[in-house]
């Protein structure tokens, strides 16, 4: 089973805090029921009420509990339907912010996210594709086109001082990336996603779910090695921070392969002298083909089985509630 | 519009008359205490509305309304919208337009040449979305402002963004259309087609506009050539946006309609004149005419549930009314 609010199941530590508070309600309960009875009430009716009360409070704690688990959108199993999805539209969203200028990939980590780009787009020529770079900000370079001249000029156009404002805001690249998909068409959609993913913050699973709900792939391509390198600058010598120690560009591995994985694209080194083949392959795959009827796997919602439950346990409070003293005395 | 992904689970607020019925009508229900009305000589009396007896309503209220927001959560409540897919592909269309500064001439009321076909093409534009629309610009030079895209609003945003003389002052009517020509060419259009328009005579590049048209023609892509403007002397008034300096004065050029005919001729197009705002629009809507196919689509519902907003509402109600019940008032069961 997997869930796509997982934040949503802190919900249920609030359960212990109403179990508890239920309890103190029992105790006051009891006083109240002991000031109408009398102090020689018989012990049948304290056990009564123990059981009415321990009843209907599992009952409704129950009912919480299982909301909560509803409210997370639960889903298990899967089923097929039929894609009817043809060809490809590409946004190459590409990081220009000064950590790209590290050569510990050669001759530099932006080189070699254009040369990268320009041969996967060049061994599909179908696919039509639009190009972003992003640091801070973000700017489109080319809207989506199957101008193969346009995507060079694009890609030739690329470079840092594209974008002035400092920073690598990977969400706000893949937002404006989503925008890029225009309506009114039927192909499959994926992000190329150049960066070495660092200040990958925020709420990454608002920003996932945004982009499953668009059906879009996000295939992240790490451009870094772990190691990292130091920034060079234009002017000569390194860049440094405020203490004047030089600054090591590393990466964010983990961040980008969780994208990747959790919209259902790959994560791929630049470094990897395979990266051109392998991202082919995969984009050559998810194109389909004009004639083969295609399908894709989708997971079942299960929210309603514990909505259900939720009902269920809603009924038993009010019959345990409604049920007369005497039948338990 | 709003549907109900299982509306049969709506079934179940058959169920509430029955517990209503339960919790708070039946006679002998838990929680009460049987009394003799012998005891008051037979005569009913009622409690007095005391603010405990309120809270313990509005309780009530809150609980049944959870149940009746799991009900509706259960039926699935969704908002669906409808996305025309296009089946057949459309047309590719460069669109040429003269951003010189004669293009200022203000002859075409209410606003000049350049704001009136601006404001044309805008129209021409969403009138055709299935269509991969592409935008050049020239002036004393030309510019690929857009490739041929459906993304009509970045279009849109690019077209609202041109200004006169952004390449200088000059007429480059063939290195617009060899521009054009090179964005099109490789296009899987079945039909691929330049609009011109323009209002002077080439006078710079290095690129005739007949050798463009021919190269245009060899690739398979028809130019439409629309020469805009009066005869008759008309007011301009631009500022180059580069230095910022405001240019005033009278226009009398017109454009050169034996080149933009031959051109359109050249490449099995037409050409057209339009002296005014009115006349450009009915160009446009000829162009639109001579370029209409059959267009296919069907529609794609997309549908975004809201069930869990349903859910998040209902344990806030239960939750409250287990504070009123349960903490304030504290009911015996």
């Amino acid at each position: 089973m997997s869930v796509d609010y997982p934040e949503a199941l802190w919900l249920l530590a609030v359960l212990p805090v109403i179990a508890v508070a239920a309890y103190f309600g029992y105790l006051r309960s009891r006083a109240r029921l002991q000031s109408l009875v009398g102090t020689y009430i018989r012990d049948e009716f304290f056990e009564a009420l123990v059981f009415k009360r321990f009843l209907s409070g599992f009952a409704f704690t129950l009912t919480l509990a299982f909301l909560v688990v509803a409210l997370s959108d639960p889903h298990w199993g899967e089923r097929s339907i039929e894609d009817e999805r043809r060809g490809l539209e590409i946004v190459y969203l590409i990081d220009v912010s000064n950590s790209m200028r590290a050569e510990d990939i050669l001759p530099n980590r932006i080189t070699r996210s254009r040369e990268v780009a320009r041969a996967v787009q060049s061994r599909i020529p179908d696919a039509y594709a639009a190009v972003i770079a992003f640091k801070g900000d973000v700017s489109v370079v080319s809207p989506m086109t199957e101008d193969s001249v346009a995507f060079e000029l694009a890609m030739d156009y690329l470079s840092g001082p594209l974008v002035t404002t400092p920073g690598t805001d990977v969400e706000r690249g893949l937002r404006s990336a989503l925008e890029l998909f225009p309506s009114g068409t039927n192909r499959r959609k994926v992000v190329l996603l150049f960066t070495d993913g660092q200040e990958l913050t925020g709420d990454q699973r608002s920003l996932v779910r945004e982009i499953v709900g668009a059906d879009v792939a996000v295939v992240s391509i790490v451009a870094g090695t772990p190691a990292g390198a130091l920034i060079p600058l234009s002017s000569g010598g390194v860049l440094r921070d405020q203490n004047g120690n030089p600054v090591i560009a590393g990466v964010d591995e983990a961040a980008l392969a969780f994208l990747a994985e959790q919209t259902g694209g790959i994560v791929q080194r630049l470094d990897d002298t395979g990266v051109v083949g392998r991202l082919t392959e995969y984009l050559g795959g998810i194109a389909g083909s004009d004639r083969s009827v295609a399908f894709r796997v989708v997971g079942t919602a299960r929210f309603r089985v514990f909505l259900i439950l939720a009902v269920l346990s809603m009924a038993a409070g009010i019959w345990i509630e409604a049920r007369r003293w005497s039948a338990l005395i | 519009m709003w549907v109900l992904d299982r509306p049969v689970f709506l079934l179940l607020i058959l169920i509430l008359p029955p517990l209503v019925y339960l919790r708070h009508v039946r006679p002998d229900r838990g929680g009460r205490i049987r009394m003799s009305f012998s005891l008051f000589q037979g005569e009913q009396f009622s409690p007095p509305m005391t603010m405990q007896r309120l809270l313990l309503r509005f309780g009530a209220l809150c609980y049944w309304i959870a149940w009746v927001l799991v009900i509706v959560a259960l039926a699935g409540p969704a908002r669906t919208t409808r996305e025309r897919i296009y089946l057949s592909r459309g047309i590719d269309i460069m669109l040429v337009l003269d951003q010189s500064a004669s293009m200022a001439a203000a002859d075409f009321r209410p606003g000049n040449r350049f704001e009136t076909a601006r404001a044309v093409i805008t129209r021409f534009i969403q009138d055709r979305p299935s269509d991969h629309i592409g935008l050049v610009g020239f002036s004393a030079e030309a510019a690929l402002r857009v490739p041929p895209t459906m993304d009509h609003s970045y279009l849109l945003r690019s077209l609202d963004e041109m200004q006169l003389m952004e390449m200088g002052d000059g007429t480059a009517i063939g290195m617009g259309l060899a521009l054009s020509a090179l964005h099109l060419q490789a296009g899987t259009a079945g039909e691929r087609v330049v609009v011109l328009l323009t209002d002077g005579v080439n006078n710079a590049g290095e690129i005739s506009p007949e050798a463009a048209a021919q190269a245009a023609a060899d690739a398979g892509i028809r130019i439409y050539a629309i020469g805009v403007g009066s005869s008759r002397e008309a007011f301009i008034e631009v500022r180059d946006p580069t230095t910022g300096q405001l240019y005033r004065g009278t226009v009398k050029d017109s454009y050169d309609e034996d080149s933009l005919r031959r051109i359109a001729e050249i490449s099995g197009g037409q050409y057209f004149t339009a002296g005014s705002a009115g006349t450009l629009q009915s160009v446009f809507e000829s162009i639109g005419t001579a370029q209409s196919f059959e267009r296919r689509f069907r529609f794609q519902v997309h549908r975004k549930l809201y069930h869990r907003e349903c859910i998040i509402a209902a344990l806030a109600f239960l939750v409250l009314e287990f504070l009123i019940r349960r903490i304030i008032v504290r009911v015996i069961p």
